[in-house]
């Protein structure tokens, strides 16, 4: 997979993450915290105990399925991997940080979300040795993190602003992350495939 | 108009005092009425302590403070109170507030105020008390009592006293005035200053394009011979004159949006202010009159008038040659922060150090406001070191936490942000209307504070009663029947 | 075929056991919502909520025995604060808890009537009624919050509501022009 396509799966999910955030109430993953860049703070910390935990995770159990010749299962394993990852980093999250996490919002995004670059990880086997699932999968989930973080704030800003009525809210948090990739795929071109 | 913005904020403006300062200081016509709103001080009104009918001479006391911050208020002139009434006052933009009217007989009978002991010898609380006699509030606009701000500098145990003739906005030159022909009494003023807060220093900050106040103020301060008093010439950026800028500007200490200079240990006055201290404390006069500048292309001899309090705009016009054809709007103040008013029917108070009677020339109509293109000049030019940008980008949505967060509260509403915005938004004009709706919810938030910790205390004696009574009861079952219970 | 179901049953069982070790580690968030759910009220401690203060009625909301448009001093702007909190859609205060004045109103006692019972002062949650037996009562205007606690159990009937002191009310002018801006 290329590391356009890759940005631009990273960059959907950030869009789909921060329209979720902001839209309803209910979907809000953390308990009590109605501002938008915290939610997304929390959100970013629990990528980023998800992301690399699900890469190093699925990495294995893939070169498990390989010996025991059942690589068919990979994508429902994956899937089953993210199951038992995102409720242990909810406890973790419960017990050390100061965000709580609240159903359903939490678990919605970080299954959902986690799972775009597990997709993309899936789509290609890149990595050849445990360590580089692990950079993968780190560099993945900072990536994400940042991304959030970053259309976060802009998202939160573009509320103050005297938009039109038909652009408020998706749209114009649309044009604005088209606009911001376009920024991030000038980056592409630094890393020679 | 040449414009250059300073390092540090602020903007370097093209003063507009060549016309007003060719003159002398002379002294207004007097007026055949004076009307003293009660209200010309900050701080609750004063009280009545005259009543319609009464006779009354030049400088008697006429209304008494009604509280800790408060100010006495003397009669400019003798003759009998007419009425105490609500009249249209400058500093409510023309919407009448309850005044004394006095009517001027002619005879300018003096009152006879009882000898003092000279101010050297009064302890600096008697003498604290007794400027506070005088009527003596901060002449540089904000009309503070006197008293109870030495009162505050004297809680910080000798602070650096700084005197601010660093009159910085376009169009003002009464402070430039008063230190070129009055420098020695600014400097007395500064003597009784430095006893009344049992201090060892004073700066007399002048600007540099005052080249004559300064040299003035150079020679009275060498004259008087007190080695505690020095003048200084502070660079002429606008706003140096503003209080935290200034401070800022000579000592090196920033003062914070929620405290007073007095918290970091200095007191700022006017020069004025010193004068009128000298006048009273030397000369037995309180203060019932003040120089202020007329001027503007809409005036035919623009000069620096010594005029009585209570005089009316109309009457100081008239001094000065009457209207021009050209002329448009009145204004109280400067070019950068004065106030429009509706008419020239208002009296002088406390607060009026400069009346412009504007055309055209002098102040250009504003242009339709255009969005925000986040070009970042006004940053560039506010001298508190704020983001005008971002703070109106929160007060266009109405968010208050966003507000606060930008630094609402530090805005001195200098107006430099204002007039450098290329889409002509009125910036001081949001930030002054989003002030008092951030200040009210925040009361809102302290009231609940305040009640819930009241209510829990009450909840907690009320425990507290019940276990003693609890306990009270046990050990008298004890006692009468000699078993445990 | 049976390693695929082996490894399938495997992971099904950590999911089941990770999803459990969550459900037991689960901090309870209840004390820290009713302190932000208690600083979002007005702190009148009327009762017009049905409950006996502020904090009960916050206690109400986070373990959802209440809902969030029973308080009428703090308007539909504590409403929709609320709401935001809890993750629910705002609605407006229901009337049927009480309407009132957009002014602030502040009890005032009629001291030719007042007999010195101190029932009032009894009632009133935040003393701020000033007296004592056989003595004259009187209510400290800025600190009364209006609640109207002292009004029933006065057996004279000399107390009264009245608009709270013009610089009250002069303060609390800007709210009143405010939106329902969630903002807080």
């Amino acid at each position: 997979m290329s590391l356009s396509s890759l940005l631009l799966v990273l960059l959907s999910t950030v869009l789909a993450s921060v329209v979720a955030l902001a839209s309803r109430p209910a979907w809000r993953p953390f308990v009590a915290v109605t501002d938008l860049f915290e939610a997304a703070k929390g959100l970013a910390l629990a990528f980023l105990l998800i992301v690399p935990a699900a890469c190093v995770l699925s990495w294995l159990m893939g070169t498990l399925l390989q010996v025991q010749d059942v690589t068919y299962l990979r994508t429902v394993t994956f899937v089953a991997i993210l199951l038992v990852i995102v409720p242990l980093a909810e406890a973790a999250m419960h017990k050390w940080s100061r965000y709580l996490p609240q159903k359903p919002g939490f678990q919605l995004l970080t299954i959902a979300n986690a799972a775009a670059p597990g997709v993309a990880l899936l789509a290609d086997l890149r990595m050849d040795t445990v360590l580089g699932a692990a950079g993968f999968g780190l560099g993945a989930g900072l990536a994400l993190a940042l991304l959030l973080l970053a259309f976060a704030a802009m998202y939160e800003r573009l509320t103050h602003l005297d938009v039109p009525l038909v652009f408020r809210g998706p749209p114009v948090a649309l044009v604005t992350l088209g606009i911001m990739a376009l920024g991030f795929m000038g980056f592409v071109g630094v890393i020679r495939e | 108009m040449a414009v250059k913005i300073g390092t540090r904020g602020g903007l370097r403006l093209e003063a507009h005092k060549e016309r007003s300062t060719r003159q002398n200081l002379r002294a207004a016509s007097q007026p055949p009425i004076v009307v003293l709103p009660l209200d010309q001080h900050t701080g609750l009104p004063a009280i009545a302590i005259v009543k319609a009918g009464d006779r009354v001479l030049r400088g008697q006391p006429i209304a008494q403070p009604s509280g800790s911050l408060s100010a006495w208020l003397h009669s400019p002139v003798s003759g009998h109170v007419k009425a105490i009434e609500p009249r249209p006052a400058p500093h409510h933009l023309g919407s009448p507030t309850i005044s004394v009217v006095i009517e001027n007989d002619g005879r300018d009978e003096p009152f006879d105020f009882p000898a003092r002991a000279t101010f050297e010898e009064l302890p600096p609380e008697e003498l604290c008390e007794h400027i506070g006699r005088g009527g003596i509030v901060g002449l540089g606009g904000a009309v503070f009592p006197t008293a109870p701000k030495l009162w505050s500098g004297m809680q910080a145990h000798g602070p650096h006293l700084i005197l601010n003739g660093v009159e910085c906005e376009p169009y003002i030159s009464c402070d430039d005035m008063l230190m070129r022909e009055r420098a020695s009494d600014v400097v007395f003023g500064a003597r009784v200053l430095l006893h009344a807060l049992s201090t060892k220093s004073c700066i007399i900050a002048v600007e540099d394009d005052m080249p004559l106040a300064l040299e003035a103020m150079r020679r009275a301060v060498a004259e008087a011979g007190d080695s505690r008093v020095r003048a200084q010439a502070v660079p002429g950026i606008y706003p140096a004159g503003g209080e935290k800028q200034l401070i800022s500007t000579l000592l090196g200490v920033e003062v914070p949006f929620d405290g007073l200079p007095a918290d970091v240990g200095v007191l700022c006055h006017n020069v004025a202010t010193a004068a009128a201290i000298a006048h009273w404390i030397r000369d037995g006069r309180p203060l019932i009159s003040r120089i202020i500048t007329v001027t503007g292309d809409g005036v035919r001899e623009p000069a620096n008038l010594d005029v009585l309090l209570g005089t009316s705009f109309a009457s100081v016009i008239a001094d000065c040659g009457g209207y021009t054809e050209r002329m448009e709007r009145l204004i109280m103040g400067g070019s950068m922060m004065g106030l429009a008013l509706p008419h020239d029917e208002l009296p002088v108070v406390k607060a009026t150090n400069c009346i412009v009677a504007a055309s055209r020339l002098d102040l250009e109509p504003r242009a339709a406001e255009m969005p925000c293109i986040r070009c970042g000049l006004c940053a560039d030019a506010c001298p508190a070191f704020l983001l005008p940008q971002q703070i109106h980008l929160h007060v266009q949505s109405g968010d208050l936490a966003g507000m606060a967060r930008y630094g609402l509260l530090d805005c001195i509403e200098c107006g430099c942000c204002d007039y450098v915005c290329p889409s002509q938004i009125p910036l001081v004009e949001r930030f002054r209307e989003a002030k008092p709706l951030h200040a009210a919810t925040l009361a809102e938030r302290n009231d609940a504070a305040l009640a819930r910790l009241r209510f829990e205390a009450r909840a907690e004696r009320l425990e507290r009663l019940e276990s003693e009574r609890r306990a009270a009861l046990a050990r008298k079952r004890q006692e009468l029947t000699g078993k445990r219970p | 075929m049976l390693t695929a179901l082996l490894i399938m049953t495997l992971l099904v069982a950590a999911a089941a056991a990770a999803r459990a070790l969550a459900d037991r580690v689960q901090r309870d968030p209840t004390d820290e919502l009713i302190e932000r759910l208690n600083d979002l009220l007005p702190q009148t401690q009327c009762g017009r909520c049905t409950f006996t203060g502020c904090r009960p009625y916050a206690t109400a909301i986070a373990t959802g025995a209440a809902d969030i448009n029973q308080c009428p001093p703090g308007g539909d702007r504590t409403a929709a604060a609320l709401a935001e909190l809890m993750g629910r859609e705002p609605k407006p205060v229901d009337p049927g808890f009480g309407v009132l004045p957009s002014y602030p109103r502040v009890a005032w006692i009629d001291e030719s009537r007042c007999i010195g019972c101190t029932k009032c002062i009894q009632a009133c949650p935040v003393d701020a009624i000033v007296g004592a037996s056989r003595y004259m009562h009187t209510v400290i205007a800025d600190q009364c919050t209006g609640c109207e606690l002292c009004i029933p159990p006065c057996p004279v009937d000399c107390i009264e509501m009245r608009p709270a002191p013009q610089a009250l009310w002069m303060r609390a002018q800007p709210i009143l022009s405010l939106s329902t801006s969630t903002s807080h």
